[in-house]
């Protein structure tokens, strides 16, 4: 009789363990399913970003004609306020490895995430196949791009604007259908 | 918000769960040594209501860490005590008593170390402290289970390595949050290919000096394995940078083909693993004892089949230091398959929590730390459930929360409650 139960009880023991994991299993989804604050890449302008700059607001640094500002950054050596001038045929690179010239410190960015530069006159925008992504205005691009002044750029948690101080081409003469999706 | 809210109640209603795992297990017990019921009820409803207590006073004091951390530990515990009554009621008791003990100090840790960043302020001093704690029993230490670790107390036995893996990842969590950027940043170009550069190089032969020291000194495989490893871990999470992996490895190669080569014990465990360890056991020297546990171990593994002898129907007790390094032996020869399967998914969910809470906190010190902790974890149970398998060459470490040992299990209990302190702090500024 006691042999029995102590089988059964062997049994419920093991039954138990596994009544446990199921249930972990099944709260664990539903947490990851419906209650998820945080963990999103773009929670920097929540956090206190800066407001919308224009480039007027922005006082020309000297030999260079356009540059990114910081809006908004996750990354404390990245402030919000801080600009990086294009100086003539310059390149700009942006991405997480030490030879970039904007290091973004995010976990979002990859190490060699996106390039800004000038050619023919214009400002363009690449990415360099980043894993998650460089936006313009909120969309994806997927070829280099044409930058007008206060188009924002944004690479996982760290926001930037294009600023533009002299007009040599007129900002309506752009390319990409991206962007005049987002115009309408 | 409401589902934060619920958390606390998810937990309760595992730790319900949780509860009656126990007392089933209690209940088999019972059956299987008979005598006096009265312990097995205090035995099981202790520490039941102790981490039931535990959660209520989180709810009350609106602690908002990671509801699911504490059930799987608490099951770990129970597998625990279950198993070590089943093997020796002696150590069942004490384990009992370490077991209320941790979740006394897991508690104490959320009171006091709730504003955990300012730990990062002191990180010379916890250098020097681990440090020290590392070197003094290598004077004055006693060895146990062929590593000299242990430090002699008369009434219990400590082992200063277990704390001071706490030490060592509070330390490399608070430099490298200081030191990410110039981590990052330093490189030096060779042939167009970037490369660490000399500051970076520095930290990285310095913890791999540590680790050999440990191995070494100490005869601590284990320890140095699990150090070295959380580092590696740490230096990916605060650079992304595969070369310093890699570079690690190859370190870490270079440092275990040397130690083959060069110590007897090291080179004792490779042969046992690599070579049929059948045959050492003729041999009737050292190497004997290392081969016969290993080989009643696959015996145990191997008669559990897939349900187990049922607890109490196996024969856990030829293994040597069963109720320490080999305990994942015993339950898998007792649960079968299935719990020793059950056994690997609970610690894999700590580790997924634990890597969560880390995506989830906002500051450098808050992630490094939370990773550390949570890689630190995830090896010591890898390296040890690889170790009695014999997928890997057995390095005595213990299991975290399962294997007997009160300083194993405090610290443990530590780690546990700085992982809910960090994932606090991040759920409170959403």
């Amino acid at each position: 009789m006691i042999d029995i139960f102590l089988t059964v009880f062997r049994y419920i023991f093991l039954l138990m363990l596994f009544v446990f994991i199921f249930q972990l299993i099944k709260m664990v989804f539903r947490d990851i399913k419906y209650g998820q604050p945080g963990g999103a890449p773009p929670r920097v302008n929540r956090a206190g970003g800066a407001a919308e700059i224009s480039g007027r607001d922005i006082a020309p640094l000297p030999g260079a004609a356009a540059g990114l500002a910081v809006l908004g950054s996750s990354d404390p050596g990245l402030q919000a306020g801080n600009v990086y001038p294009l100086k003539g045929g310059d390149e700009l690179t942006l991405g997480r490895g030490g030879r970039n010239i904007i290091l973004l410190g995010d976990p979002y960015a990859s190490v060699d995430h996106a390039a800004f530069y000038g050619k023919d006159g214009q400002y363009w925008l690449e990415d360099r196949g980043s894993k998650n992504g460089t936006y313009l205005n909120d969309i994806r691009i997927d070829k280099p791009t044409v930058l007008a002044d206060g188009d924002r750029i944004r690479i996982g948690g760290v926001t930037m604007q294009f600023v533009r101080w002299s007009y040599e081409v007129e900002s309506g003469n752009r390319s990409g259908p991206h962007k005049e999706a987002k115009r309408g | 918000m409401v589902i934060r809210e619920s958390g606390r109640g998810n937990e309760i209603k595992l730790l319900v769960l949780a509860g009656l795992y126990l007392a089933a297990g209690a209940a088999a017990a019972y059956l299987w040594a008979g005598g006096d019921p009265r312990p097995y009820v205090i035995g099981a409803s202790a520490p039941a209501l102790a981490f039931l207590l535990a959660a209520f006073l989180f709810q009350a004091l609106r602690f908002k860490a990671d509801p699911f951390l504490l059930p799987v530990v608490a099951v770990l515990s129970y597998t625990s005590l279950i198993m070590l009554y089943r093997i020796n009621q002696f150590y069942a008791v004490r384990q009992f008593i370490w077991v209320l003990a941790g979740l006394t100090l897991m508690f104490l840790t959320t009171r006091l170390f709730t504003n955990y960043r300012r730990l990062s302020d002191y990180k010379y001093i916890y250098g020097l402290m681990g440090a020290v704690a590392l070197i003094i029993p290598i004077f004055f230490g006693t060895e146990e289970g062929g590593a000299k670790s242990w430090l002699n107390f008369g009434a219990f036995h400590l082992q200063p390595s277990e704390f001071v893996k706490i030490l060592v990842v509070l330390f490399l969590a608070s430099f490298m949050s200081e030191n990410r950027m110039v981590l990052a940043r330093d490189t030096v170009t060779v042939r167009g290919i970037s490369l660490p550069g000399p500051r970076s190089w520095g930290p990285l032969l310095g913890m791999w000096g540590i680790s050999l020291l440990l191995l070494v000194f100490q005869r601590d495989l284990g320890t140095a394995l699990i150090y070295f490893g959380t580092f590696l871990a740490m230096v990916y999470v605060a650079t992304a940078r595969m070369l310093y992996i890699g570079v690690g490895l190859v370190l870490f190669m270079g440092g275990g083909t040397f130690s083959y080569f060069l110590f007897g014990h090291v080179r004792q465990r490779v042969d046992i693993w690599l070579l049929n360890p059948y045959n050492f056991i003729d041999l009737g020297d050292r190497a004997y004892n290392q081969a016969y546990q290993i080989v009643q171990s696959l015996f145990a593994i191997g008669a559990g089949g897939l349900t187990g002898t049922g607890l109490g129907g196996g024969y856990p007790l030829f293994i040597p230091a069963v109720h320490t390094d080999f305990i994942f032996s015993a339950i898998t020869e007792e649960m079968g398959l299935l719990g020793g399967v059950g056994i690997i998914i609970l610690y894999v969910f700590f580790i997924f929590r634990g890597f969560k809470i880390a995506l989830e906190s906002r500051d450098d010190f808050s992630k490094l730390l939370a990773a550390g902790l949570t890689a630190l974890m995830g090896f010591q149970s890898f390296t040890i459930i690889a170790g009695v398998t014999k997928l890997l060459p057995l390095t005595g470490v213990t299991l975290p929360f399962i294997s007997y040992g009160g300083s194993s299990l405090l610290a443990n209990f530590i780690i546990l409650g700085m992982l809910m302190n960090i994932s606090h702090e991040a759920n409170t500024h959403e």
